[in-house]
This record gives structure tokens, C-alpha cells and sequence, in this order.
């Protein structure tokens, strides 16, 4: 069985890291893959709950919505704007809220519980408060505005390494488990 | 006949029925009779709020009849560098309440509720406002031109023009 959270880590990856040439050429790691990979990396949670199948349709719309985003983007037209990422990178908070909601029911090994409890936490706090600084940075000064975002970016940044340690360490869980099902 | 109504007797006899609960009835019957006193002492929100509507009204209504205006207009408009500060220190502040009460939620490890419904939609408005707020700036600003060589170029021409005339 393939394990959920390299797909996780995967997708959060591909949403996070926007990586163009020279910064002419489209995104080479595209968002809509990031969400797809979540639509996946959701589906082989070991875990039956409502909120997958909801957690999986949200990842879903938003995989078509980014899309959508990128082709504009692509295409030049810009008919959405700078206001339609900053909309979906709210709804990838939201998101992210669902996707740890579910993993707190994933499982049963109380360390792991923990921790998932814990990156919960400050994983919500730095990305919601990352993007809140990012909208007030919008109506203040030039000089003021740059130093805005990049505090910002950074508490976002330190979001995606502890969702990445978590993932690892949820990676490990779940080849453990694997490896005690096998000898089973 | 006299079968019929010694079975309903016993069936009457045998049913589950309780003594009403006096203390309870009475207690209730009590705590309406003190409600309903409160409710009449009580000054509605209506009320509060028909008297200055209609004094407005009739105050704007006395205006439009007799021709007068109120030139207090400018009174009010602060100068446009008071004006900035004071709007940057209230979104401060609101920035700041905003991150405190984001921290606050997360750190008491709410995971659902009232609270964290309350949090998505304070982040969501205030990215709304800003958006919003940063549009009509946008409008509201009249475009500067920013180039300073074109600046430099169209004013040393007119300068050449005018030692050219005047030679």
C-alpha cells in the first residue's frame, strides 16, 4: 500500500513553492498537481470518517479552481487577478484546517496523536496569521509593505517545514504499521 | 354496560399517571409573572432607536423646507496627513487583535466551535476590507507620472524652447 503522506508532503510542496524561469515562464510545479496529490494522498488515509469524502471534494474544487488560475495566468488574460490566489490560498487554510481535523482521527498511537495535535496547532496559527499580515499589507506604505510580506512569507514558510517534519514522521508510522501488518 | 365501565375504571385505575408537581408549577408560574414584570419595565430597542430616526427626520425634513444648510461639512474632514495616520493606527490595531486572538484560539487548542468559526471569518473580512479598502484607494489616487527621465526630457525641451526664443 502506498503511503498518504508522501502524497501530502508532496501536494503541500507543488502548492507552496512557485518556481518559474527568470520569472517569465509559467509555474513549473503547478498548484492544481499539489491538490490532486491531496485528492490521493486523502483517499489512502487509513481512516472512514465523513469528513475524508468532504476533505476529498474540497481538495477537488480547488484543484479546478487553481487550475483555472494557472490558465489565466498562462494565457495572460488575467481576468482573475492578484485577489483570486490571495481567495485561494484563504481556502487552502480552510482546507488545511479539514485535513488536520481528519488526520486527529487517523490514529491510534498516542505520540503521533500528539504531535498532530501540536503541528495543528502552529501549523494554523503561522499560516492564518502569515496570511492576515499579507492582507493588511496591501494598504501600507512601499517600504513597509515589502518588510510585511516577507514576515509573512517566513511564518508561512516555518508552517510548511513543521507540516513537512510532521509528515515525515508520520511517513515512519506508517511504514511501521506496514511492517507489523506484513509479519502479521 | 356495567362490564364496560368497571374495565375502564380498573384501566383508569392502573394508568401511569403522575401527581403534577406542585413547587415546580408554582416556581414557573412565578418566574413568568417576574418576566413579564421586567419586559414591561424594559425600554425596547425600537423605542431607542424611532426617537433619533424620527428627530433626524423631521430635523432634515425643517432643513428642506425653510432652504437651510448645515456647513459643518468641512468641520469634520480632518487633514489628509491626520487623516493617514489615524487610519494606519486603527488597522494596526486591528492587525494586532487580529494575530492576538488567531494565537489566543490556537494556543487554548480549540478545534471546533464557536471560536474557530468566529477566527476564519474575522481573517476572511479583514482580507475583504483590505481588498476592498485597497481598490478605492487605487481609484481615489490620481496617476503620477513616475518616469523622471521623460520628466527631465519634456522640461530641458521646454527649456532649450525658451533660450531659443529668447535668442
Amino acid at each position: 500500500m502506498k503511503n498518504p503522506y508522501d502524497y501530502l508532503i508532496g501536494g503541500f510542496s507543488f502548492i507552496y513553492v512557485d518556481m518559474s524561469l527568470y520569472g517569465e515562464t509559467p509555474d513549473i510545479l503547478p498548484d492544481f498537481i499539489g491538490y490532486a496529490f491531496f485528492v490521493y494522498g486523502l483517499y489512502l488515509l487509513p481512516v472512514v470518517h465523513n469528513l475524508k469524502l468532504w476533505s476529498e471534494i474540497f481538495a477537488f474544487i480547488l484543484m479546478v479552481m487553481s487550475f483555472l488560475v494557472e490558465l489565466d495566468q498562462w494565457l495572460g488574460s488575467m481576468l482573475l487577478g492578484q485577489v483570486s490566489e490571495q481567495f485561494i490560498q484563504f481556502l487552502l487554510i480552510v482546507f488545511m484546517y479539514c485535513v488536520f481535523q481528519l488526520l486527529l482521527h487517523v490514529h491510534e498511537q498516542k505520540q503521533l496523536e500528539i504531535k498532530t495535535f501540536e503541528t495543528y496547532q502552529k501549523f494554523m496559527a503561522l499560516m492564518l496569521c502569515g496570511f492576515v499580515i499579507q492582507a493588511f499589507a496591501m494598504n501600507v506604505g512601499a517600504s513597509l509593505r515589502e518588510n510585511m510580506l516577507f514576515i509573512g512569507a517566513m511564518l508561512q514558510l516555518m508552517a510548511y517545514i513543521l507540516f513537512s517534519i510532521y509528515c515525515r514522521a508520520g511517513s515512519k508510522y506508517f511504514k511501521e504499521m506496514k511492517k507489523v501488518h506484513s509479519l502479521q | 354496560m356495567g362490564d364496560f365501565d368497571n374495565e375502564l375504571f380498573d384501566v383508569l385505575k392502573e394508568r401511569p399517571d403522575k401527581e403534577p408537581d406542585k413547587v415546580f408549577s408554582n416556581q414557573m408560574r412565578q418566574q413568568l409573572q417576574k418576566g413579564q414584570i421586567v419586559k414591561r419595565k424594559r425600554v425596547s430597542v425600537a423605542t431607542i432607536l424611532t426617537i433619533p430616526v424620527t428627530m433626524a427626520v423631521l430635523a432634515f425634513l425643517i432643513m428642506i423646507c425653510t432652504g437651510q444648510t448645515l456647513d459643518i461639512k468641512s468641520a469634520a474632514q480632518l487633514s489628509i496627513t491626520q487623516e493617514k495616520s489615524l487610519v494606519f493606527t486603527g488597522s494596526l490595531c486591528i492587525l494586532i487583535a487580529l494575530l492576538t486572538f488567531i494565537i489566543f484560539v490556537f494556543s487554548k487548542g480549540y478545534t471546533k466551535g464557536w471560536f474557530i468559526f468566529l477566527m476564519f471569518s474575522l481573517s476572511f473580512l479583514a482580507w475583504v476590507m483590505n481588498t476592498v479598502h485597497a481598490e478605492n484607494q487605487h481609484l481615489e489616487e490620481p496617476t503620477v507620472p513616475t518616469n523622471s527621465k521623460s520628466f527631465d526630457h519634456d522640461q530641458d525641451q521646454s527649456l532649450s524652447l525658451s533660450d531659443k526664443e529668447g535668442r
